[in-house]
């Protein structure tokens, strides 16, 4: 019965914010319409410059190749190596292939010559995956070559063909694996902020002490934060779904029922985590940096940028304790797969371990007296 | 001999190496308006919160209302009302809001607070406020709202903690008037303040220094006793004896 | 004289401040060891261990030898021998594989004599960057097999000239890493790690601090002495520029000791940057802090509207030079962007700071601007 009127209460404060109804509404259409652009992991636009020794035929024909590419952009075909590197210096060029003198000749004798790249390697992912796709065109070049020599009679020995079928994102669309993983961004930061800066506001302001003599219990004051925020956290799910299908098309392939499931859940594992921390926090400033710091590890330790499979075994470890991990696996494979909740069923046991580990801290750890 | 509604034995606060509240007794009768005098920082705040059961004693017991401040301090909180030092209602929320608030929050229904409610404004003559914002309340008004806040639920007792700081001279009367006519109804007030003036207005007054408390009687008896004329005289000089700084 | 007294004892007292609250000042000191190693020794992008299901219903000398080479790899792990091919779906839904590979029947046969052979590769598309590589590093393998075989024929060929015809043309490839032979993610990494703390202490915790000062009215007890408010603003900023720098130091330490990236380039150009990095954030925490009121919402801006475009773009996840050109432009405005390419040239490059003069212009012009526009609102409001 008290807990009607401290929810009341919630959102009367919340709705006179100046600035957190925007912020609930604002964060998900922004982040939605703008991050799947920004965070994507493919490699495009790679600038190479070309040391083209060779100027023969075959030689250029392989430059055409590369430079048609949406991967590369050939910005010069420069003659000398030291141009090249300051180039690289200079950060212009990601990448030098140099095609040896004679490359034609030893080709047509012999069958075999060579080619050598240096790439910019700062960026490792970058380059091994331009790398990657460098030896894939020189690899083709090299078979195109043969296939147009052969007489017919005879095809190549172990021509092994290899035909790829992306499933779940056909087109290789490298913003689609993103959106999932951004709405887990969202929910995670608007859950788990807000409920810790609204106690510990509380506490700095001094009305948590009047609330603090009255016989409210622990549980209908804790639930009294959490509830509010239990809808936000659906409210904006909702604005991110939206927007989603909106800009992307893209829709939960295993339902929207599944995905709103799987999202409570998540939302109130998450949220004990922002009470804990402004529990043992004093003022804003703290709790602010404590959540902070959690949630850039929790982010970054999720699978959500880079695959939890390449971390070494302790960085698995920590992977699999954190929350993040799981409702990644789980949206991803909602939204794009349309796995049932039977497929993700260990996720959720997962999920709703933290949800009672994490409420439970959170509620012993509230002390109405010092 | 009436009914002791708050005793206090041996009571004790520290914080490490600090004594705040050292060893005090004292009990308050039901229905008096007790006043809990010191300078600042004589201990009075903590000592009073450990009576509301905002903190928790480091030795000695008290009961308040027959419970136990170590054991019983939920049902403590059933009959108490409690006015902090700092103003702490909800300023971004309305006057009704914040009343029907605290209604809620001891357990009246939506119906029983709205009654009271037009019967609490009609009372301060704040009809016209309803629908401000708190935080728009010149500091009396918010003083007497908080007040009445904290007597809303009829407590057996109310804790002002320096009810009166900062407000004008007119308000701090009308202030007073509420005392009475709470006491009146069988609230036990418990008062701190530091205005010797309103000191003369208590059944009963008690002067803490440095932790300790160092007087204890009826504000006549307390000047007869100490052969002065007001309870400003009687606070110099027991005050002259503390040792603490703030 | 006096006033120069004056101004330390407002900085003594701002240092006094952040050393009492031992719970934030242990988070400012540490976060910087644990990003560090966590980006440096964690993260990283390069793919391993990915999940393969084979379905191969031919199991002759050809595709166990495929099979046994995948499993040999660091990249691949086998999860799963699939013998019903309906089974291929179940297997993507719960997560069990990532490439499913599928033979066809006969399958040496078709290598050795009707040169037709494929192998239908199934990758999970809903995490593109596994299914790209995966399906690369499957290709070469594969193709490191068919180079094999050919050379296996040719050596055992009757008439080898013949045999050598049909191997094809083969162009060998040889590959260079500049900067960091072993491609190492820290590399990239701890470039951006360098921005976003610097930034996050800066801005976020002098925005906050500020703002605190102005919400309990002690902001207005130290505007009305005799001080100028500007040197007031300024002392709350020097314990956080000092301890920013201690962070940089750490965070140089760490990169070069535990995780061997090294200093290729001039330590003395490196703190340059560093440090005016550091005032450009500086200023935009005082920026911030003069528009806005309340602590919650300085926390807010600093955190979600100034944290999440240095994080997506300065480069440090993601590479900006993907992205459309609207969010080009737009991670021009980002000053960390600026920063951390220029400790990619300083730090990992070794390139000199005079053919990096654009960058610096740049964050100068950024730190002119914030501290115009810190002054304007201050004048504006108080």
């Amino acid at each position: 019965m008290t807990l009607r009127f401290l929810i009341e209460k919630e959102f009367k404060q919340l709705l006179r914010d100046p600035f957190l109804p925007k912020l609930i509404v604002m964060l998900p259409i922004v982040v939605m319409m703008v991050f799947p652009w920004a965070t994507t992991m493919e490699i495009k636009n790679v600038n190479v410059s070309v040391l083209d020794r060779d100027m023969s035929d075959i030689s250029r024909r392989f430059v055409d190749k590369v430079a048609s590419t949406s991967y590369f952009n050939v910005t010069d075909v420069s003659l000398g190596h030291s141009e090249a590197m300051q180039s690289v210096e200079l950060g212009q060029t990601d990448m030098i292939i140099e095609i040896p003198k004679g490359f034609e000749r030893e080709l047509l004798t012999k069958g075999e010559s060579s080619i050598s790249i240096e790439a910019n390697a700062v960026n490792g992912n970058k380059s091994s995956v331009a790398t990657s796709y460098i030896t894939q065109i020189i690899m083709d070049y090299a078979s195109e070559l043969s296939e147009g020599r052969s007489t017919g009679l005879t095809k190549g020995i172990g021509g092994i063909s290899i035909d790829p079928y992306y499933k779940f994102n056909p087109a290789m669309d490298y913003k689609i694996p993103m959106i999932p993983a951004l709405i887990v961004l969202i929910m995670t930061l608007i859950i788990g902020f807000l409920p810790s800066e609204n106690i510990v506001a509380e506490k700095e302001k001094g009305t948590i002490e009047q609330i603090n003599v009255t016989p409210v219990y622990k549980v209908s004051f804790i639930l009294g934060k959490l509830i509010p925020y239990w809808i936000i956290g659906v409210v904006v799910l909702g604005i991110s779904a939206l927007v989603t299908m909106l800009c992307f098309g893209l829709v939960p392939a295993s339902g929207w029922a599944s995905l709103f499931l799987v999202s409570v859940i998540y939302i109130f594992s998450i949220s004990g985590l922002g009470l804990i921390i402004s529990n043992y926090s004093s003022s804003l400033q703290q709790a602010m940096f404590l959540i902070f710091f959690f949630i850039i590890i929790f982010l970054l330790m999720s699978g959500m940028f880079t695959p939890v499979s390449s971390m070494p075994i302790w960085a698995q470890v920590i992977a699999y304790s954190n929350p993040l991990t799981y409702y990644t696996e789980i949206m991803r494979s909602i939204y794009l797969k349309g796995s049932s909740l039977n497929d993700v069923r260990f996720q959720l046991y997962a999920l709703v371990g933290f949800f009672v580990v994490l409420t439970t801290w959170a509620i012993l750890s509230y002390r109405k007296r010092s | 001999m009436a009914e002791e509604i708050i005793k206090a034995e041996g009571l004790t606060k520290r914080f490490g190496s600090f004594t705040a509240v050292d060893h005090i007794s004292f009990t308050v009768e039901k229905g008096e308006i007790f006043g809990f005098l010191g300078a600042n920082g004589a201990g009075k705040t903590t000592a009073m919160k450990i009576l509301c059961g905002l903190s928790n004693p480091t030795e000695g017991n008290a009961w308040v209302a027959g419970y136990d401040v170590w054991r019983q301090v939920g049902k403590i909180k059933q009959c108490i009302g409690y006015m902090s030092q700092k103003f702490s209602l909800y300023e971004d929320l309305k006057v009704w809001e914040n009343i029907r608030l605290y209604g809620g929050i001891y357990g009246l229904s939506g119906k029983q607070i709205a009654q009271k409610t037009d019967e609490l404004l009609s009372r301060l003559h704040f009809e016209d406020q309803r629908n401000r914002l708190v935080k728009t309340l010149p500091l009396g008004w918010k003083q007497k709202l908080a007040f009445s806040v904290a007597i809303f639920h009829e407590p057996k007792i109310v804790f002002l903690d320096e009810p009166t700081g900062g407000v004008d001279p007119a308000t701090r009367r009308e202030f007073w008037e509420m005392i009475y006519d709470a006491a009146e109804k069988g609230i036990t007030v418990f008062v701190t303040t530091h205005y010797m003036d309103e000191a003369e207005y208590c059944n009963r007054v008690s002067i803490m220094v440095d932790g300790k408390i160092e007087a204890l009687d009826s504000p006549h008896a307390l000047k007869s006793g100490f052969g002065v004329d007001s309870m400003n005289a009687v606070f110099q000089k027991l005050a002259r004896r503390a040792t603490r700084e703030e | 004289m006096r006033k120069l007294k004056r101004f330390f004892s407002f900085v003594y007292k701002e240092f006094c401040h952040i050393l009492r609250d031992v719970k934030t000042l242990i988070v400012l000191l540490f976060m910087p060891v644990i990003l560090i190693m966590l980006f440096g020794m964690a993260l990283s992008t390069e793919i391993k261990n990915v999940k393969v299901a084979i379905y191969d219903p031919s199991m002759d000398i050809a595709t166990q030898r495929i099979v046994r080479q995948l499993d040999a790899s660091t990249y691949f792990t086998i999860t799963r021998m699939i013998v019903n091919q309906a089974e291929i779906n179940d297997i993507f839904l719960d997560g069990t594989a990532e490439i499913v590979m599928v033979f066809q029947e006969n399958f040496y046969n078709r290598v050795l004599h009707d040169g037709d052979a494929s192998i239908q590769v199934i990758a999970d598309g809903s995490n593109t960057n596994v299914a790209t590589m995966g399906v690369f590093y499957l290709s070469s393998i594969i193709s490191s097999f068919q180079q094999e075989m050919a050379r296996e024929m040719v050596m055992n060929a009757a008439d080898p000239e013949q045999a050598a015809a049909m191997a094809g043309d083969v162009i060998n490839i040889t590959s260079r890493m500049l900067y960091n032979p072993q491609m190492q993610s820290s590399f990239n990494f701890v470039p951006g790690v360098m921005g976003m703390i610097l930034m996050l202490i800066c801005a976020m915790m002098t925005s906050i601090s500020i703002v605190r000062e102005k919400q309990r009215g002690t902001m207005e007890v130290l505007l009305v002495s005799p001080v100028n408010p500007m040197s007031v603003i300024l002392a709350k900023t020097i314990p956080y520029f000092v301890l920013s720098s201690l962070n940089l130091v750490t965070i140089l330490v760490l990169s070069v000791h535990l995780l061997g990236v090294p200093i290729a380039g001039s330590l003395l150009e490196l703190f340059v940057v560093s440090l005016i990095f550091i005032l450009v954030s500086l200023s935009l925490g005082i920026f911030i802090s003069n528009v806005v009121d309340t602590q919650e919402v300085a926390i807010l801006i600093s955190s979600l509207v100034l944290m999440l475009p240095t994080m997506m773009l300065s480069g440090m996840l993601f590479p900006i030079e993907s992205m459309p050109l609207p969010l080009q432009w737009a991670s021009w405005f980002v000053p960390a962007k600026w920063y951390v390419e220029a400790v990619k040239l300083i730090m990992i490059q070794g390139v000199s700071a005079a053919m990096c003069w654009k960058h610096f212009t740049i964050l100068c012009a950024f730190l002119v601007a914030h501290v115009t526009l810190s002054i304007s609102f201050f004048k504006d409001r108080l």
